[in-house]
């Protein structure tokens, strides 16, 4: 609950040209679709988004890396975590996924940004066991050792560190060996690094044109090889696949399918065994990554259900924590849900097996499962076969879920709208596939809660109710009730 | 779990029958055990953009948003559960408690079933 700057006011506060020139923090909130900027930000934004059409996406996927990453490490037993180079306060944030079940556990947020600082101030240092300060991580010395992080987290227990796409903004390869060599030392035994860094591996074509985008904006990027990046590790461990693209670490992550250019930055997550003698330190260094043992970690009741497989885990902090489900979940896109679950219902309602229409649409028992589930895309042709044939949609219907499917690749990860004729009834396909929720109506009775004679009147009519809207169901009331008896 | 804004309840229907169809049925539906209804005083201050909010959890366990108003704007995923799942928790904690807000219903449905039609001069 304190804010602490660890610069000089005057010479790196807001100056003159703070809102008039470019920051990194301020475009990288506008590429995550945020509010905190302004022209000159918005400009650079462009100009490099211009160049390169990846640089969204890859900042989408980094931090949904670094959000991952947090249960991750929760799941490894870490309870501190320090943010380096947080940016500006997003739609969720570290100590929102850390107080779900540690609500004052330390989260120290550090960004050399006066506006960051300032957003920080006004919207996090309120909540208790958050910690904002203003540093320059490339002076780790200063920052790890003064007061206010001192105060913040306990030495004798593990750290999770968050380094999301920061080292890039700093060009200087010794400074940053040196901050990292401090940082690494300073980690007690047991903490994890989660560190993603823009690279050219994949983008050697295009990184030219957006490392001169950006300096024509006055930021200055520094995207370093797979090689370069690695090192910045040290001798921490490894976890999980090791160092991957961004979007592939977390193999249950809602960007795991996504081709790998798509993150343009390599990720990993390692971690700082106890302590050992120099022999045996030596011999873990030499042996094959293969070779090493992989520790598959059960999920305990109420967790998440896929499996963690880690190497060398902390053995204080070996023992399961009850994060909440969700955490743990796969994010898979919102399009393929909506879509997989209408098409369930559809098939279920017409009493059809899975292999039943797999061989329609040319695939097999298990990618048509995939499909339904939501974990894999179908296409325009394939719904198309389906609704047009055993599922007997009228054709005004297929045309309003061909403009659902036809705008899904356009829509933000998370996020779909279905506008297209009949979304009323793809709406009330999941609320019969769902075995639970929760309803909040700000001006009307649900229109699932209302009689017979007028089901789902909100979605035709102005009025709370009307005689005249009764819109075509999927399928007849007492069903529908039967399947909201176990959902409330 | 439905919480309605007690402005739900004080925006009757032009047709109180239709009104009064609609609020019995929804104290059946308590009365069976096959829903439970809170009621979120107007004074709770506690209200977002969001006008109508369901929360839908698949058998997978995915939770699903979907937020109606003249189309449907579905939403999942770490971000959302904890923005609009949070949301949720927030009117749940503020709303009446079942016994009250049930007892809330019926005065409602009283009034509609005795009041006479509300008419436009």
């Amino acid at each position: 609950m304190s804010s602490v700057s660890l610069l000089d006011h005057r010479r790196d506060g807001l100056g003159d040209d703070f809102f008039t020139h470019a920051t990194s923090a301020r475009v990288y909130h506008y590429l995550l679709g945020g509010s905190e900027n302004y022209e000159a930000d918005r400009k650079a934004a462009r100009a490099v988004w211009g160049a390169a059409d990846w640089v969204k996406t890859a900042a989408a996927i980094n931090r949904d890396f670094i959000l991952q990453s947090v249960a991750f490490s929760l799941r490894l037993g870490v309870r501190q975590f320090l943010d380096l180079g947080c940016g500006y306060p997003t739609t969720v944030n570290v100590h929102e996924i850390t107080q779900e079940t540690h609500p004052t556990q330390p989260v120290v947020y550090v960004d050399r940004d006066p506006g960051v600082y300032a957003h920080g101030r006004s919207q996090l240092d309120e909540r208790p066991g958050v910690t904002v300060l203003r540093a320059d991580i490339l002076a780790m010395d200063d920052l790890l050792t003064c007061e206010a992080m001192r105060t913040a987290v306990n030495l004798k227990e593990p750290v999770a560190v968050l380094m999301g796409d920061v080292l890039p903004w700093c060009p200087d390869d010794a400074a940053v060996h040196r901050a990292m060599a401090a940082l690494r030392t300073w980690m007690p035994p047991g903490s994890t690094l989660s560190l993603s860094h823009l690279t050219d591996h994949w983008h050697r074509a295009t990184m030219p044109t957006v490392s001169a985008a950006y300096a024509e904006h006055g930021l200055h990027i520094r995207p370093r090889s797979r090689e370069e990046i690695l090192d910045l590790f040290g001798d921490l461990a490894q976890q999980g696949p090791g160092l991957t693209a961004t979007g592939r670490w977390h193999e249950a992550g809602p960007h795991a399918l996504r081709p790998e250019d798509h993150s343009a930055a390599f990720a990993g997550i390692a971690l700082k065994p106890a302590s050992r003698s120099p022999q045996k330190a030596a011999l873990a260094a030499s042996r094959p990554r293969s070779e090493e043992p992989a520790v598959i970690q059960e999920p305990g009741p109420g967790e998440s259900q896929h499996l963690i497989v880690a190497h060398h885990l902390p053995r204080a902090g070996a023992v399961p924590v009850p994060v909440r489900r969700t955490w743990g979940l796969p994010d898979l896109p919102t399009a393929q849900i909506v879509a997989g679950n209408y098409l369930r219902y559809l098939r279920e309602s017409h009493g059809l097996q899975v292999s039943d229409v797999c061989r329609l649409i040319g695939v097999s028992h298990s990618e048509m499962t995939r499909i339904e589930s939501g974990s894999r895309p179908l296409t325009q042709q394939q719904a198309h076969t389906l609704l047009a044939g055993p599922y007997q949609v009228s054709p005004a219907a297929r045309d309003g879920f061909d403009q659902y499917l036809y705008e899904a690749p356009f829509m933000p990860q998370g996020v779909m709208v279905d506008a297209g004729v009949g979304w009323p009834d793809r709406l009330a396909a999941l609320e019969h596939r769902a075995v639970a929720g929760r309803i909040y109506a700000e001006r009307l009775i649900p229109g699932l809660c209302g009689p017979p004679a007028t089901p789902r009147a909100s979605t035709t009519s102005a009025n709370p109710v009307s005689r005249r809207s009764r819109a075509p169901r999927p399928s007849a009331r007492p069903q529908r009730w039967s399947c909201w008896r176990k959902l409330f | 779990m439905v919480v309605l804004e007690e402005a739900v309840l004080m925006r009757r229907h032009s047709d109180l029958d239709v009104w009064a169809e609609q609020l019995q049925h929804l104290i059946d539906a308590v009365q069976a055990g096959r829903i439970r209804v809170r009621i979120l005083p107007l004074a709770s201050f506690v209200h977002g953009e969001i006008a109508h909010l369901s929360e839908l959890v698949l058998p997978d366990g995915t939770r699903l948003y979907a937020i109606e108003e003249s189309d449907a704007t579905y939403r999942s995923g770490l971000h959302t559960e904890s923005r609009l799942g949070t949301f949720l928790d927030r009117v749940i904690d503020a709303a009446l408690p079942e016994a009250e807000s049930y007892a809330y219903l019926q005065h409602a449905v009283n009034e509609a079933l005795t009041a006479a039609p509300l008419r436009l001069p």
